[in-house]
């Protein structure tokens, strides 16, 4: 008899501690979702692999010339590669988006005759043999890059010019250590790698995953030497390296920092999204849920009424009940099925706003359906015997009494729907489109928010932009969900 | 004439709301209808048993097209079957203690927490599936991580809030004397909680169940981004699964001909699915309402 | 309630005018909107030069629709695109259909894996194994004791065709399938994504997208030794190359929209973008 009490208050212990942990893990799911697409929205770390290391160096040669860039203080990068300025220099970098997370277009002004090469033919550079002039209109460009002779530092006064660094180095190594051997080949090194080789803590090439080869330091720039030696590694110009055919190995370089900026929200997205923010992309997030609103809120609305207020025959009550039920557990992807079907195909509408918008409103009408009704039914009946008894008509008592007094919570279902609608994915990705420019009319592809994440990690854009997108999200849907759990409270103690 | 008038308006206002409220069974017919008619013509050229029965989907073979989609079924049966089992036990829980156990407060918090859980769309919960839970399952188990499991999981996620929400309201309905009743007798909380609380609150909890199985069987993005959506026969919760859903859109964009009307066909047989369970709810909540 | 409405509407209405307002100068005669669509792997072309080529020609909204390169051509054989991206040959049965096929870029296939997968090349008659089922284990091909995860394309992917072409079809003739249990993925960005973070896993995509694998941590493999890379495709030492295509329906008139598009694409400045976005330029 105790041993069985015993179990049992073992046993009941352990059913409580169950149900404990089954709230407490709910608790902790939640916050661990949100806790990281906070984490991951706000903080990010990216790696790339870059043939150029940082040097951060003032100047560099050009022949016999030592040269200096400049740009307008409205540039935020700091430094530039090698490979860039010379992408810059041909053309094939017409705007700062190819390098930096700026969309400024790229003007080119040089001094007198620097760089004087013909190869140079598709880019557009405007010369200036006077430094002061060249100054000024460099102060006066956003997003202008002007290249001037190190000697005419002293030349800048104007605050809105900053010397932008550049870096020209890179990684040369023997040829029989970034051989192909035995099926492998070292890919690159790790910055931190890289340090410990050049101070000599790391000896040997198997440690960061080459052949077993020891590791003999160069000075700078001993390029021939290095590719004879056997192990050897140096620092070298990456234009040297280019022309004498050095074997360059790839550095791997890692980069933290904020992540959604304030730039990622009131940019354009261009490039599928790999630079640019998702200033378009919000913006026809909202003209979809405005326009589902605009479908979905007199039906809905209309059809709560008609349930409260109107309808007396339980047989058709039941029947509607029932589609309003059905309506509400068919699976998103059917309705995308169908919307892409029906709505873009046979209607013509095409793949658009308006097929999305058409496709998401037949989602949330159950929605907004039951939202209202339930405020409707909430408003006492001595409001609607009152009215009534005052000599005013049914719809005359709905539209100036019951609804009025039901406005919080009917307010609120929308705002829920609405947030079903910004939500919607699987529905949307076939009939309202990929484009994410701002949409131009009913009929024009437009991407929403939860597609532009999904587009994000099914193209593997970028994790860290996707993150970014995800928190944006959540903001959202945390503020509706707010907004909704005001109102309904606010409206509790009213009703109260 | 003034009267005729206002009565005129009122009787339109009056067909308007009508036909406001009878929309939702207007839709719901014809797009049953579209999906049947679009989907049925399959079987004129394919059996249905080898439709049904048959796990070999192969849909663009110039010799001879195969639309067997045994494999997504049982897909989606194996993902729903691990997200209940992950999903039920801890949605019960949660609910008995924001009902039973809880202080005003806390139960609250709860509640709003569930609400904030209920409102995160699917595509986030895939996204986390992806960065976090596939992960997870990777470095336990090996293989891809993307497998029936890591689907289960992500799912069970996402059904949590309609199990806890429908769960705490009958446990909440059950009537105080019940439990009166039952501490009278000498009984403790718990065992209150056990042998009375949720026997009697049974069909509100089966119901949200059953509805919760509905959204399990009908997600599509969250499925899609964590299962693999390699077309075989799963052999196991670490096997890569393709679900009915996933089937649909994965060739939504470039189907043609037969292939497109096989989509929705797959599309008949998942509104089935969903036709069983919506019938099951609403049988389970009228007996409610009867009983009550 | 009305008010917050206005507000709201009047809000965006303002905001869209201010992010609209940067296009409205017009500077030829192109006008009204273009759609075109087709294989994903011509997807981030026509994506840098769709954008370089509105800016040119403000008055006119050009769109892409990536739907696969079979897709595509059918959208152009349909007049539901105006040009086609494809990222292998026309059929006999599309080139019957009236339409013509321009290269506007060159590609190769490159075999891309996991970087935990302890291999750096792979023969074509290996990879032909691995991709049917006949090689199931890394150890085979030298590499650790773990079981390869397959990564597939969808049939209607041209990306898919041209691996069928290449790899599988003259080793093993048209019979053969991939093997069924391997992941499909929908595009080359999901490809890379699923290769490089699942371990032991082995796929196939564009030159393209290589910068964009070793970001995700994978790798490209050599090929019977071979480096992908544009100089050993153009010298043709590379065995799996392929052109890119812009496909058209009928003749091109002058002044229309496609020719304005495709003299663009080929121009030298069409080129470096097409070398920006990853792809070696014709020329």
């Amino acid at each position: 008899m105790g041993n069985n009490s015993i179990i049992r208050k073992y046993s009941e212990k352990l059913i409580l501690f169950l149900i404990y942990l089954s709230a407490v893990s709910t608790v902790l799911v939640l916050f661990s979702i949100v806790g990281y697409i906070v984490y991951k929205g706000s903080y990010q770390k990216t790696s790339s692999l870059q043939n150029i290391i940082s040097t951060d160096r003032e100047y560099f040669n050009y022949g016999d010339d030592k040269l200096l860039i400049i740009t307008n203080s409205s540039i935020k990068k700091k430094s530039i590669s090698i490979i860039e300025l010379e992408n810059i220099l041909s053309g094939s970098i017409k705007d700062w988006s190819s390098i930096s997370e700026q969309r400024n277009k790229i003007n080119l002004f040089l001094y007198d005759n620097i760089i004087d090469r013909n190869n140079y033919v598709s880019v557009k550079i405007i010369r200036f043999h006077d430094i002061d002039s060249l100054l000024s209109k460099i102060s006066a460009v956003e997003g202008s890059v002007g290249i001037i002779p190190f000697s005419m530092k002293k030349e800048i006064r104007n605050k809105k010019i900053k010397i932008l660094k550049i870096d020209t180095d890179c990684i040369v190594a023997g040829h029989d250590v970034v051989k192909f051997e035995n099926n492998k080949k070292l890919n690159y090194i790790n910055e931190g790698d890289l340090e410990k080789i050049i101070n000599g803590e790391i000896k040997n090439w198997s440690v960061i995953g080459g052949p077993d080869i020891p590791i003999q330091v160069f000075k700078k720039d001993n390029i021939e030497k290095v590719q004879e030696s056997r192990g050897g590694i140096a620092v070298a110009d990456y234009r040297d390296a280019l022309r004498l055919n050095a074997d360059i190995i790839p550095v791997k370089t890692v980069k933290k920092g904020i992540n959604l900026s304030l730039s990622f929200l009131i940019q354009k997205p261009a490039k599928a999204g790999r630079v640019g923010g998702i200033s378009t992309i919000i913006l026809n997030t909202f003209f979809m849920i405005i326009l589902t609103l605009l479908f979905a809120v007199p039906v809905g609305l209309g059809g709560a009424i008609y349930l409260t207020e109107y309808s007396a025959d339980s047989r058709y009550m039941r029947i509607i009940r029932l589609g309003i039920e059905t309506l509400a557990g068919i699976p998103s992807i059917i309705f995308g099925l169908f919307g892409f079907i029906f709505f873009v195909d046979i209607l013509k509408m095409g793949i658009g706003l308006i097929s999305g918008s058409l496709t998401v409103t037949l989602m949330i009408i159950p929605v907004i359906i039951r939202t209202s009704e339930e405020a409707l039914r909430s408003v006492p009946d001595s409001y609607r015997e009152g009215s009534l008894a005052l000599g005013a008509g049914q719809w005359y008592t709905i539209k100036k009494v019951i609804i009025p007094a039901a406005r919080p919570g009917i307010i609120s279902g929308i705002i829920l729907s609405s947030g079903r609608a910004l939500g919607e994915t699987a529905a949307l990705v076939f009939t309202m489109g990929f484009d994410y420019r701002l949409a131009k009319g009913l009929k024009s592809s437009a991407r929403v928010l939860s597609v532009h994440l999904y587009q994000l990690v099914r193209e593997g854009i970028s994790f860290e932009r996707a993150f970014a997108t995800a928190l944006v999200l959540l903001v959202f849907i945390f503020i509706i969900n707010i907004t909704t759990v005001a109102l309904t409270s606010g409206y509790r103690k009213n009703g109260e | 004439m003034e009267k005729t008038i206002k009565n005129n308006k009122g009787k339109g206002i009056r067909i308007f709301l009508f036909l406001a409220a009878v929309m939702s069974v207007i839709i719901v017919i014809f797009i049953s209808f579209f999906i049947f008619y679009r989907g049925l013509p399959l079987f004129q050229k394919y059996s249905f048993l080898r439709f049904v029965f048959s796990s070999n989907w192969d849909p663009l073979n110039l010799v001879k097209a195969e639309f067997g989609i045994l494999a997504f079924i049982a897909g989606t049966f194996y993902v729903t079957g691990i997200t209940l089992i992950i999903a039920v036990p801890m949605g019960i829980g949660t609910a008995v203690y924001m009902a039973e156990l809880s202080g005003n407060r806390s139960a609250v918090f709860l509640r709003r927490t569930v609400e904030l859980l209920a409102g995160i769309p699917s595509v986030i919960f895939g996204f986390i599936g992806v960065t976090v839970i596939s992960r997870i399952i990777r470095s336990l188990f090996g293989g891809s991580g993307f497998t029936v499991l890591t689907a289960g999981i992500v799912l069970a996620l996402m059904i949590l809030p309609t199990i806890i929400s429908i769960s705490e309201v009958s446990i909440r309905s059950v009537q105080s004397e019940l439990k009166e009743g039952s501490l009278a007798l000498g009984a403790t909380h718990l065992q209150t909680i056990l042998r009375v609380i949720i026997p009697s609150s049974r069909k509100g909890i089966i119901a949200g169940i059953i509805l919760s199985i509905g959204r399990a069987v009908g997600e599509t993005m969250a499925v899609l981004m964590v299962a693999g959506n390699a077309p075989v026969m799963p052999d196991g919760v670490l096997s890569m699964t393709r679900t009915l859903t996933m089937n649909i859109v994965t060739d939504m964009g470039y189907a043609e001909g037969d292939h497109m009307t096989s989509l929705f066909t797959t599309a008949i047989i998942l509104f089935i699915f969903i036709m069983i369970i919506n019938i099951t709810v609403n049988l389970f909540t009228d007996r409610i309402k009867n009983g009550q | 309630m009305k008010k917050i409405i206005f507000l709201i509407a009047a809000l965006f209405i303002s905001a869209a005018a201010i992010f609209a307002g940067g296009s409205s100068e017009k500077e030829s005669g192109l006008t009204g909107e273009v759609n075109l669509g087709g294989s994903t792997t011509v997807a981030p072309v026509m994506t840098y030069a769709i954008e370089a080529f509105s800016e040119a020609e403000p008055g006119i909204r050009v769109s892409y629709e990536a739907v696969g390169s079979s897709t595509g051509i059918k959208g152009v054989i349909n007049d539901i695109y105006v040009l086609g991206g494809a990222s292998r040959e026309l059929k006999k049965s599309e080139i019957e259909s009236g339409v013509k096929a321009v290269p506007v870029a060159l590609d190769c296939l490159v075999m891309i894996v996991n970087s935990d997968v302890g291999i750096d090349n792979l023969t074509v008659k290996q990879l032909a194994d691995i991709f049917t089922g006949r090689i199931t284990n890394w150890k085979e091909v030298g590499g650790d004791d773990r079981d390869i995860i397959l990564v597939s394309r969808e049939e209607s992917s041209g990306t898919f065709g041209t691996f069928m072409d290449l790899v599988i079809i003259p080793e093993y003739g048209k019979g053969d399938k991939i093997k069924t249990d391997s992941i499909i993925v929908s595009s080359n960005g999901d490809m890379v994504t699923k290769v490089s973070s699942t371990p032991a896993a082995i796929g196939y995509t564009g030159l393209g997208y290589v910068p964009q694998v070793v970001n995700n941590g994978g790798k490209a493999i050599f090929l019977n030794g071979i480096e992908p890379s544009g100089t050993n495709v153009k010298n043709g030492s590379y065995d799996l190359s392929r052109n890119l295509y812009l496909v058209y329906k009928g003749e091109i008139e002058e002044g229309s929209f496609s020719r304005v598009f495709l003299d663009f694409v080929l121009s030298s400045e069409g080129q470096a973008l097409v070398k920006e976005a990853g792809f070696i330029p014709l020329k």
